[in-house]
């Protein structure tokens, strides 16, 4: 009886909570789609180090004609197995390039090329569970970044389109405690800037998209600066209330989902800088983002960019411009069709690991390698 | 020449590989290979070659793989294929059926999977021929194997030693593969081993292969029903007997006695008889119960109004018959099933008497419509099955084989069908032939049989001792173009002028 009362509460419990931030969330998302036009947040108080130039809260993305246009984009794929603590990673990243053409189908090329024999890299050093985790993402991202170097050097894009950050967003503290990985990560921030160069150099418009829906980068700047919206009326309302810890539960995409119409960004902002502690000496580069609604049933995407040249209000319009061209086919799915392609192409299956890891364990004649993958799997199925 | 790969063994989700199945996909374009169905692979693996058919081909596209996204991108105008390389993503996957490996003990059945990643290739003809048991010259050319352009030459002994039968529904194809076999038959030459053919033309359509302008003009030999007449001397009373059946044990061994006494007295003047000498006899004669003698002479009466039996037998089948010819028996003007079946069972019973006792070459015996002349049916009804299935047993003994040809298998008698022991199958659509087809075919599987009511005119599968698995074969084109089919205008205009 005891039990059934504990879960009752429980539940009750839940669902108070969660009828609770629905309703705040909507009070927010009905908030801001009532002031997007109105909050012009190019006034906001530089102190928030918001840096934009938009005018607005969310504007409009312009129609572009991409007839003619290179649009390029690259993606990973990644396959790890530990094997009694010798680490193995089957890497690869695909480049492609479509060159759209009026009334027809883009034409199409790969870097290196269309399916590329993955690298197979291995680690020795003795790292932590995180650490290795981290070593992985660093190499999956030197790969991905050299890939789209060597298509910059072999070809000349309009844009080129990453999957995931324009910048390696890394724990650098954990970076800092160890040597290996410190010295990987130095060599990966070393490829992302001869990526920026050559970009730059080329006049190719370069970002990435993140199809995130947790993080709360904007919302966080949004908490900070409501205080001091208030002489708007829209907002006197919310200073009544404790409005604090519902904006710190709220993520980007929750708000903007309601907020944002299909084809619409919202402004674009400073999110970091590209340096960090590795390479203060060095030229830094000021990293802008925006979110841009490209599918009406679909998560807005978040779009990162370095500011390459002089006019990033221009920038963030092209982008938006280019990305929103090549991403408006389904109201169900808004990633761009280059990345789609190019994460079809890179992605890594489970079996291609198997035979690599049989095929050693055949070798050194050590079966329990390949049992490794068996015990690693739950010995009942799970759900059902 | 090089050994041509165009795939490689991938794991299906159909658990396959495995012994009775296995999936590749096509390594080479649709430009630069065309993969169809049932075609032949070969795969290389350590104990030998494995040869398999391919039972399905398929096309996969991962971007067309899900109808919803699909439905969802085309929402926007375009099409999936305008706004990705969606081409490139096209793949053609083949489930293929081990049919057995080629070892160096011979072909044997296999027993394990082959290996995924392995590579498959296209077998060459002389690999195909040997395992598909065919030969390589002087074969009996019946077509090509259509997709591997290799010719289907039957072993003549493995094909006609036992018998064999041809399986559809009427305007398959079966006179003309006929009349391909007959081709193939008169042109072999001597030093081959040339066998006698004699053919039962019902419709009278091969006439025109003993035309003037025919290639074999002079090895063709025809005689109209009306021509035909029985050595009357050379029946015995059984012989009467299934002409008439109605004459009981009783009657025939009186009947008998009449003719050997008949036989003997005549042989020694060197003379004949006809049926009048044998009522003579029978009235002359004082043993006989009347009642017996009154039937007899009436049945013998009956017989004789067929103008078929005479005094002596025309044509004479000892002479005619020979190495490399053929004779037709064009029963076409005779409308009388019955007489058409008497005649048929007296040349049967006499090749085979002659055959036994060595004095005609090896013959091959071809049967149109032979559901007419050995059906499942009473016995007066089915005066020439006694002799067909007497051949069809005992006939590979003394090198007399049959080859049946019927549009109805079901009506046909089972003894004299299971004893063909090749059947070429062209088009069947009733599902209760089908049905006795399967059933009556060694090693003919579900798939094959499947495909029959698919086949086009020409087209013909081959199972049985002629072959050592399932062949498809486009029947070739005839060298004569001499048969007779008019077409309905020409039979309009002929009959009009
Ligand atoms: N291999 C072939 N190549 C070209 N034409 C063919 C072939 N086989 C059959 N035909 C044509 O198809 C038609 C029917 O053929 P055929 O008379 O042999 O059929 P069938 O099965 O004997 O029919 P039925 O049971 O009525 O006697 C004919 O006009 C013939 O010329
Ligand atoms: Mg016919």
């Amino acid at each position: 009886m005891g039990m059934h009362n504990k879960i009752d509460d429980a539940i009750d419990n839940i669902s108070k909570k969660i009828i609770a931030y629905n309703e705040h969330r909507k009070l927010f998302q009905d908030l801001f789609r009532k002031v997007k036009k109105s909050l012009n947040p190019s006034e906001f108080p530089s102190a928030f180090g918001i840096k934009t130039k938009d005018s607005f809260f969310t504007v409009k993305v312009p129609k572009t004609n991409i007839d003619g246009l290179k649009v390029a984009g690259v993606d990973g794929g990644v396959i790890h197995r530990t094997l009694n603590y010798f680490d193995i990673a089957l890497i690869r990243a695909v480049g492609v390039l479509f060159l759209h053409q009026k009334d027809d189908k883009p034409q199409v090329r790969y870097f290196p090329e269309e399916q590329p024999f993955p690298d197979i890299l291995t680690s020795i050093e003795p790292l932590s569970q995180n650490e290795i985790d981290t070593l992985i993402s660093i190499w999956r991202m030197q790969k991905e970044i050299r890939c789209g170097i060597s298509l910059l050097e072999e070809d000349m894009p309009d844009i080129i389109i990453l999957d995931g950050s324009v910048l390696p967003f890394i724990d650098y503290k954990q970076v800092n405690q160890s040597e290996f990985l410190m010295s990987q990560y130095r060599n990966l921030k070393t490829l992302y800037r001869r990526l920026y160069s050559l970009c730059e150099k080329n006049r190719t418009a370069l970002c990435g998209v993140v199809k995130d829906s947790r993080s709360a980068i904007l919302t966080n700047k949004l908490a900070a600066l409501l205080p001091h919206l208030g002489k708007m009326p829209e907002f006197e309302q919310l200073l009544k209330i404790d409005y604090r810890p519902i904006v710190k539960q709220l993520r980007d995409t929750d708000l903007l989902y309601q907020v944002l119409d299909v084809d619409e960004r919202t402004f674009e902002f400073f999110l970091s800088n590209f340096n960090d502690d590795t390479d203060q000496e060095l030229k830094d580069f000021d990293i802008h983002c925006f979110y841009l609604k490209t599918a009406e049933f679909d998560a807005p995407l978040r779009v990162e960019f370095p500011l390459l040249f002089s006019n990033q209000h221009d920038l963030a319009q092209k982008i938006s411009a280019l990305v929103i061209a090549v991403s408006r086919y389904n109201p169900e799915y808004g990633l761009p069709s280059v990345i789609i392609e190019a994460d079809a192409r890179a992605r890594l299956q489970e079996t291609d690991a198997d035979i690599l890891v049989d095929e050693i364990s055949a070798k050194i004649g050590y079966s329990s390698f390949s049992l490794q993958r068996r015990r690693s799997r739950l010995p009942f199925k799970a759900g059902d | 020449m090089a050994r041509k790969s165009i795939g490689t063994i991938i794991v299906g989700e159909d658990n396959s590989p495995n012994p009775s199945e296995f999936n590749f996909v096509l390594t080479k374009s649709e430009e630069e290979f065309q993969l169809e169905k049932g075609m032949y692979v070969i795969v290389p693996c350590d104990d030998g070659e494995i040869i398999a058919t391919v039972s399905d081909v398929y096309k996969t596209n991962r971007y067309f793989s899900s109808p919803s996204a699909v439905r969802a991108y085309e929402t926007s105008g375009k099409t999936l294929a305008s706004i990705f390389p969606a081409d490139r993503w096209e793949h053609i996957i083949a489930k293929a059926k081990p049919l057995g490996i080629i070892t160096d003990l011979g072909i044997q059945r296999l027993l394990f999977p082959v290996s995924p990643g392995e590579t498959v290739f296209i077998p060459e003809s002389k690999v195909l021929q040997k395992f598909l048991g065919l030969e390589k010259t002087n074969g009996i050319n019946l077509g090509k194997i259509e997709q591997h352009d290799v010719e289907v030459q039957l072993n003549l002994t493995r094909f006609l030693q036992k018998h064999a039968a041809i399986l559809a529904i009427s305007g398959a194809g079966k006179s003309y593969t006929v009349s391909v076999m007959l081709e193939e038959l008169l042109s072999r030459p001597k030093k081959q081993g040339r066998i006698a053919m004699v053919l039962f033309d019902v419709h009278g359509e091969y006439k025109g292969l003993g035309d003037e302008e025919s290639p074999f003009y002079k090895h063709i030999e025809i005689f109209p029903a009306a021509a035909i007449q029985f050595g009357t001397h050379a029946l015995r009373a059984r012989q009467f007997a299934i002409f008439e059946p109605q004459i009981t044990s009783v009657q025939t061994r009186e009947l008998s006695k009449i003719l050997n006494k008949l036989f003997e007295e005549k042989t020694k003047k060197n003379e004949t008889y006809t049926i009048s000498d044998i009522v003579k006899e029978l009235e002359a004669d004082e043993h006989i119960n009347q009642r017996s003698k009154e039937a007899l002479i009436g049945w013998l009466y009956t017989l004789e109004e067929t103008r078929l039996f005479g005094a002596s037998e025309y044509p004479v089948l000892e002479k005619i018959l020979e190495p490399g010819k053929l004779v037709i028996f064009d029963l076409s003007e005779f409308t009388s099933l019955k007489l058409k079946q008497m005649i048929v069972s007296y040349i049967l019973y006499r090749i085979f008497d002659y055959r036994k006792k060595g004095k005609i070459p090896p013959t091959a015996i071809i049967m149109e419509e032979s559901h007419q002349f050995c059906p499942e049916a009473r016995l007066e009804l089915a005066i020439s099955r006694p002799i067909i299935e007497t051949i069809a047993r005992e006939g590979r003994k003394f090198f007399t084989s049959l080859v049946l040809i019927s549009q109805r298998p079901v009506k046909m008698s089972t003894t004299a069908l299971s004893q063909c022991n090749t059947h070429i199958i062209m088009k069947v659509l009733n599902p209760y032939d089908l049905d006795f087809i399967g059933r009556s075919s060694e090693g003919i599987d579900r798939a094959t049989l499947n495909t029959i009511t698919g086949l086009g005119v020409g087209e013909a599968v081959i199972v049985g001792n002629a072959v050592n698995h399932p062949i498809f074969v486009k029947v070739r084109k005839r060298k004569t173009t001499t048969m007779d089919t008019q077409t309905l205008e020409e039979s309009a205009i002929n009959f009009d002028t």
